[in-house]
C-alpha cells in the first residue's frame, strides 16, 4: 500500500501501544479485529461510539476491554425505561453531617462510560446523556461541572425493530462519530465463550497498556495526521454525492465530512501513517456515514447500509 | 444495452413526448376541427393506459380502421381538395397514431422527429415574433423528449432533460444565426398550396356604396411605410390601390385592363417604357419609401402618385397603381420612388369615352341638379369646386352606417339621406363629372396612416381604407379631388384613427373603440408603438429575407460578391459562432483543467483501459496497480511501483499541494509504455499468428 515508511517517532512508540492495546483487546474479544480498530480509531479521534446488535454478541466486553487497556476509569449505566437524568448526572444529598448539600457524582462522571441499550430509554433521559456528550460538561442543580477527560461514550443500541425501543432521532444519532455492528463471533471464539472461559474473568485479569497522558498525546497526533488535496477532494466528492444522489433523502452535512476527515486521520494513525491515504477513508465511511444518511422514500427501504456502499462504488478516487 | 432487443421507452421521455406534442399543436388547434383534437387526446390517454399496463397496443386491423377514420374525417372536414390544412390536419392525426404503435425507441424517434416538422409547417401559417419565440419553446421540449430518449432509466427528473436541451439548444444559436444569414436562399422546388383563409382587406374589386349600410372596419395590418426621409404630412398620404372606371346599376367596377391599349401594366426593369408612361412629367423631387405589404391574394400593391416601382417583379399599370406579378401571397417588401406629376398629358379618344360612360338613364334629380350647376359653372375645375362645395356648405353628413340608398342611389344620397361614408361621396361626385362630360373615376386605396415614431414608419390599417375621386382636366391631366374632405374633414387631417376617436360613433365598432380608449394612455401607446415597430423590423430583416436582401446585405459587407469571398466569410462567421458557443463552456473547461499529475494518472489508467481491465472508481492507483500486476506479470514491477509512487504523489506524506508531474514519474511511465505495448504486441502475434484479427489481450 505505501511504498515508502511511514515517519515514526514519536509514531513509533505510539505505534508500539496501539499495537499492544489492540493485541490485549483482541485476546478478550477474539476475532474482531476489524471492529476494535474501528473503537480504538473512534476513541483516538475524540468521538463518541454506537454500537448497535442484538443483545449479547459482546458490546459490553468490548468497552470495558477498552476502557482497562488504556487505563480509563470505566462506568456502565443500564439504561431502562424508567431512568431518570438524575440518574446518570448525578444528584445533590443533604449531608446531616456537614450541614449542606453534597453532590453525589452520577455515572456520567467517568472517563468510558458504557451506556448500554441507550434506545429502552426515553427520550428525556436520551437527551441527558447526548448533552453530556457534546459539551463535555453537566449542569446540575445550577452548578456546571466538567467531566473528567478524555470522554467517551461507548452507547449500544438493541436494533429498533426490536419490542421496547425508543429510536434516536437523527439529531442524536449525528453526535456519534461511528456506529458500528458486532456481528456473530467466529466460530473458534464462540467455541471459547461456551466451553464456559468467562470472559469477565479475562476482564479483570487486563492489566492497563498506556495511561491517560499517552492516550492524550495519541489523540493529539491523530489530529495532526496529513492530509493531502486530492485527499480532500475525494472527501469532498464523497459528500457532494451523498447530496447529489437521488437516492439519499437527504446529504451528509460538513459535520459529517468533519466526522469522516476524524475518523479516517485516527484510521490511518492506526495503520501506522502519518498522512492519510483513500483506503483509510472507504475503511471508515459505513461506519461514519451510515447512521446520518437515509434512503428516499422512493427508493424502496433499505439503510444506510446501502448508501454507503453505493458511495464507496460510485464515487471515483481521483476524479 | 442490447442492440436487437425491443428497448422500453423511459417514463419520463414518454412524459416529454406527450407534453412537446401538447405544446406543438396547440398553435395549430384555430385552424383544425374539434374533433381532430378528440381524437389525438384519444391517442394520448390510450398511450398512457399502454404504458400502465391497463391497455394493450391496438391490432392491426383496429390501426388500419384508425387510417381509414382519420382520413375520411379530413375530407370531409376539408373537403376533398389539396391544400395546406388539410395536410397538416394528416400530419397532426399521423402524429397521434404514431403514439399507439409506438413500441421502440427506434419508434420514439420518428415521433420525435415528426414533431419537429409540425413546428415547421406552422410557419406556413405566421412568421410573427410572438409565434416564433413560442416555436423555439417548442423546439426545447420536443428536443427534451429525445434528450430523456437517450438518457437511462434511472434518471426520473423531465426537468434536467429540458434543460439540458436549452443548453444544447443555446449553444446552437450562433451557428444558426451564421446559416440563416450565409445560407443560399434556393427557391422552392415545389410549391406549397397557400392556406384557404383569405385576408380581411377593407378594398374589394367592386364598389357599392349605396348596399353598404354599415362598413366594416378591420384594425388588421394593411402595409408599413418607412421613408427614406421626412415623413410627409398624413393628409397628404393617398395610397392609389385600384381605380373603378366602369359604372353600371350602382356599382362600380375597375373595368379590365386588358381593354386597355398598349402595354397595360409596364413591369420593372421590363424593356423600354411606353407611350403612356413617357407621357408622364414628374415634378419636384422624389419621394423614396419602402413598403411592407401584408399578403392580400391580390395583385394590387400600395404606392403615392406618382409611383415608379424599383422592385422587380412589381410593375405600374396604365391607370398609376402598382401591381406585383400574381397574388400577393405573403409579406411582400418592394421600394417606390413617388413624385408629384402631372399625370398622362393626353388622353386619347378611347380612353375618354371609357372614363365618361354611364348608364344612359336613372337619377333624374342628380342630371338636372348638375346640369343647371354646370350652367353657372361651364369650366371642369370650376365645376368641380362647385360640387366640392355643395358637399361643404349643405348638411352632408360622414357615417360609417349610412342608411341603404334604392334605385337612383346617386339621387337618394345627394338629396335625401346625405349620409355616407367616403364611398358615397366619391361615387357621386365621379357621376356627376362625368354627367357633364368630364373625365372622372373613383379612385380606391388608404388615406394616412399611423406613425410610429418609436420604428419611424408610418403603418397603414385597413380602417385607413379610403375612395376618392379623379377627374381630367385637359392640358393638366389626372386631377385627385376628394369630396370627404369636404365634408369631414377631420378623416383627412387627422386619419381615421383620430377622427373616430371619442365619436359617438364609437359604441358601434368594438375592436376599434378598444384601441382608441387605451391609447389616450401614454404608457400603453408607447409599448403598442414599441411592439409594432419590433414586429415591423422582424418582417424586415428575418421573415422578408430572402435571395436579392441576402445578396445586398453580403454585398454590404463583403464588398464584391465572389464564391471566395462568400466561403471565407461564411466560413469565418461559423468558426466564430462555434467559439462562441465554446466560450459557453470556457469556465466549466478551466474549472474542470486537471493538474497534470490527474492527467498523469488519467493516461496510466487510459493504457490499461483499453485492455479491457478499466480501473473501477473506488480503486486507488496502488490498489488499480497492485490488480494489474496480477493481470500482466511482465510489466508486475513498473506498474506496482508506478501505481505506489502516483499514490504516493496524490496522498502521500509528500504529496504536492500543486499537483505537478515528478520528472522520475513521467519517464518511468514512458518505459512502461513502451513495454506494455511491446507485450501486448507479443501476444497479439503468440494469439494471432496471421495477424488478421483486431482480438483484444486475453
Amino acid at each position: 500500500m505505501t511504498a515508502q515508511p511511514s515517519p515514526r517517532p514519536p509514531g513509533g512508540a505510539v505505534q508500539e501501544w496501539i499495537e499492544k492495546s489492540l493485541a490485549q483487546v483482541d485476546t478478550v474479544l477474539v476475532g474482531k479485529r476489524h471492529q476494535v480498530e474501528q473503537a480504538m480509531a473512534c476513541l483516538l479521534a475524540g468521538g463518541h461510539l454506537l454500537i448497535e446488535d442484538l443483545p449479547g454478541m459482546g458490546k459490553t466486553v468490548l468497552s470495558q476491554a477498552l476502557a482497562r487497556t488504556l487505563g480509563l476509569s470505566f462506568n456502565r449505566i443500564q439504561f431502562t425505561s424508567d431512568v431518570l437524568p438524575a440518574d446518570i448526572l448525578g444528584i445533590s444529598v443533604f449531608d446531616r453531617d456537614g450541614g449542606a448539600f453534597e453532590f453525589h457524582p452520577g455515572p456520567v462522571f467517568a472517563q468510558v462510560l458504557l451506556a448500554d441499550e441507550i434506545n429502552r430509554t426515553s427520550p428525556k433521559t436520551q437527551s441527558a446523556l447526548l448533552e453530556a456528550m457534546e459539551e463535555g460538561q453537566v449542569t446540575v442543580e445550577g452548578a456546571t461541572r466538567p467531566l473528567p477527560s478524555p470522554f467517551f461514550v461507548i452507547a449500544t443500541q438493541n436494533p429498533s425493530t426490536q419490542a421496547g425501543t425508543y429510536p434516536l432521532p437523527e439529531s442524536q444519532l449525528d453526535r456519534f462519530l461511528m456506529r458500528i455492528e458486532l456481528g456473530y463471533p467466529d466460530p473458534a471464539a464462540e467455541r471459547d465463550i461456551i466451553r464456559g472461559i468467562d470472559r469477565r474473568v479475562l476482564l479483570d485479569q487486563l492489566e492497563p497498556c498506556i495511561d491517560g497522558t499517552q492516550l492524550g498525546a495519541m489523540q493529539q497526533l491523530a489530529a495532526e495526521v496529513r492530509l493531502s488535496d486530492a485527499l480532500l477532494d475525494y472527501v469532498q466528492r464523497l459528500v457532494q454525492h451523498s447530496r447529489k444522489d437521488p437516492a439519499c433523502a437527504w446529504g451528509l452535512s460538513p459535520r459529517g465530512a468533519l466526522a469522516l476527515v476524524r475518523a479516517a486521520r485516527a484510521w490511518a494513525l492506526i495503520r501506522g501513517r502519518q498522512h492519510v491515504v483513500p483506503e483509510d477513508v472507504q475503511a471508515v465511511l459505513p461506519a461514519v456515514v451510515e447512521h446520518r444518511l437515509r434512503e428516499h422514500a422512493d427508493h424502496g427501504s433499505s439503510s444506510g447500509e446501502a448508501l454507503a456502499q453505493r458511495l464507496l462504488a460510485v464515487v471515483d478516487v481521483v476524479n | 444495452m442490447n442492440r436487437g432487443v425491443i428497448e422500453q421507452i423511459p417514463r419520463s421521455a414518454l412524459a416529454l413526448m406527450l407534453l412537446s406534442q401538447a405544446v406543438v399543436i396547440a398553435p395549430h388547434v384555430p385552424r383544425m376541427a374539434p374533433w381532430t383534437l378528440a381524437f389525438w387526446g384519444a391517442c394520448v390517454l390510450w398511450r398512457i393506459s399502454i404504458y400502465q399496463g391497463r391497455w394493450n397496443y391496438p391490432g392491426t386491423w383496429t390501426k388500419g380502421a384508425f387510417v381509414i377514420l382519420a382520413i375520411v374525417g379530413v375530407g370531409m372536414s376539408h373537403g376533398i381538395q389539396f391544400s395546406l390544412e388539410p395536410a397538416v390536419a394528416l400530419l397532426i392525426l399521423a402524429l397521434a397514431l404514431k403514439l399507439l404503435e409506438m413500441r421502440t425507441r427506434r419508434d420514439a424517434l420518428v415521433v420525435i422527429y415528426l414533431g419537429y416538422f409540425v413546428i415547421a409547417t406552422q410557419f406556413l401559417f405566421e412568421q410573427s415574433i410572438a409565434i416564433t419565440l413560442y416555436q423555439l419553446i417548442a423546439v426545447v421540449t420536443v428536443t427534451g423528449a429525445l434528450v430523456a430518449l437517450h438518457q437511462s432509466w434511472n434518471r426520473p427528473h423531465s426537468r434536467a432533460s429540458l434543460r439540458t436541451a436549452a443548453v444544447i439548444l443555446l449553444q446552437a444559436v450562433p451557428l444558426t444565426i451564421v446559416i440563416f444569414v450565409f445560407f443560399p436562399r434556393i427557391a422552392p422546388l415545389w410549391a406549397v398550396p397557400m392556406p384557404e383563409s383569405s385576408a380581411t382587406t377593407g378594398l374589394s374589386e367592386t364598389l357599392t356604396p349605396g348596399s353598404i349600410t354599415q362598413l366594416g372596419r378591420s384594425s388588421e395590418l394593411a402595409f408599413r411605410v418607412e421613408f427614406e426621409e421626412r415623413t410627409p404630412a398624413m393628409r397628404t398620404l393617398y395610397w392609389r390601390v385600384i381605380t373603378y372606371s366602369e359604372y353600371e346599376e350602382g356599382t362600380w367596377t375597375p373595368g379590365s385592363l386588358l381593354e386597355l391599349r398598349d402595354p397595360p401594366v409596364h413591369w420593372t426593369g421590363g424593356g423600354s417604357e411606353p407611350a403612356w408612361l413617357r407621357e408622364v412629367q414628374p415634378e419636384d423631387r422624389p419621394i423614396r419609401y419602402s413598403i411592407v405589404a401584408e399578403p392580400t391574394f391580390q395583385p394590387w400593391l400600395f404606392a403615392l402618385d406618382f409611383a415608379r416601382p424599383l422592385t422587380r417583379g412589381t410593375g405600374i399599370g396604365r391607370d398609376f397603381r402598382v401591381l406585383h406579378r400574381g397574388p400577393v401571397t405573403q409579406r411582400f417588401r418592394y421600394e417606390v420612388e413617388s413624385r408629384p406629376a402631372r399625370l398622362d398629358l393626353g388622353l386619347s379618344e378611347w380612353h375618354r369615352l371609357r372614363e365618361t360612360a354611364l348608364p344612359e338613364r336613372g337619377n333624374p334629380r342628380t342630371r338636372q341638379f348638375v346640369a343647371e350647376l354646370a350652367g353657372e359653372h361651364p369650366q371642369p375645375r370650376a365645376l368641380a369646386d362647385a360640387l366640392m362645395r355643395h358637399f361643404a356648405t349643405q348638411p352632408f353628413f360622414y357615417t360609417l352606417n349610412p342608411p341603404p340608398l334604392g334605385r337612383d342611389g346617386i339621387d337618394a344620397f345627394l338629396f335625401e339621406t346625405r349620409r355616407g361614408f367616403c364611398g358615397h361621396y366619391a361615387s357621386a361626385f365621379v357621376y356627376a363629372m362625368r354627367l357633364v362630360g368630364i373625365p372622372a373615376r373613383v379612385v380606391g386605396g388608404y388615406q394616412g396612416g399611423e406613425y410610429n415614431p418609436v420604428g419611424d414608419y408610418v403603418a397603414v390599417r385597413q380602417y385607413d381604407a379610403h375612395a376618392w375621386a379623379e377627374i381630367w382636366i385637359d392640358g393638366e391631366g389626372w386631377v385627385r379631388y376628394d369630396p370627404t374632405m369636404a365634408v369631414a374633414p377631420d378623416r383627412i387631417e387627422l386619419g381615421a384613427q383620430a377622427a373616430f376617436a371619442g365619436n359617438a360613433e364609437e359604441a358601434a365598432y368594438g375592436r376599434f373603440t378598444g384601441q382608441g380608449l387605451w391609447r389616450r394612455f401614454d404608457w400603453l401607446a408607447e409599448a403598442y408603438y414599441f411592439i409594432d415597430s419590433l414586429q415591423h423590423r422582424w418582417n424586415v430583416f428575418v421573415v422578408s429575407y430572402d435571395t436579392s436582401r441576402q445578396n445586398r446585405f453580403l454585398r454590404d459587407l463583403l464588398g464584391e460578391l465572389t464564391p471566395m469571398r462568400v466561403g471565407l466569410a461564411a466560413g469565418a462567421a461559423a468558426g466564430v459562432a462555434v467559439l462562441i458557443a465554446l466560450l459557453g463552456g470556457v469556465p466549466g473547461i478551466l474549472a474542470r483543467r486537471r493538474p497534470p499529475l490527474l492527467r498523469f494518472h488519467d493516461a496510466f489508467a487510459r493504457l490499461f483501459e483499453r485492455t479491457g481491465s478499466p480501473r473501477h472508481p473506488s480503486e486507488t492507483p496502488g490498489r488499480y496497480a497492485r490488480r494489474l500486476a496480477l493481470r500482466y506479470p511482465e510489466v508486475e514491477e513498473d506498474v506496482e511501483v508506478l501505481g505506489a509512487r502516483l499514490e504516493d504523489a496524490l496522498f502521500g506524506p509528500q504529496a504536492d499541494d500543486n499537483g505537478d508531474l515528478p520528472e522520475a514519474l513521467d519517464s518511468r511511465f514512458r518505459l512502461l509504455r513502451l513495454k506494455f505495448r511491446l507485450m501486448q504486441l507479443r501476444l497479439r502475434r503468440a494469439f494471432n499468428p496471421r495477424g488478421d484479427d483486431r482480438g483484444r489481450l486475453v
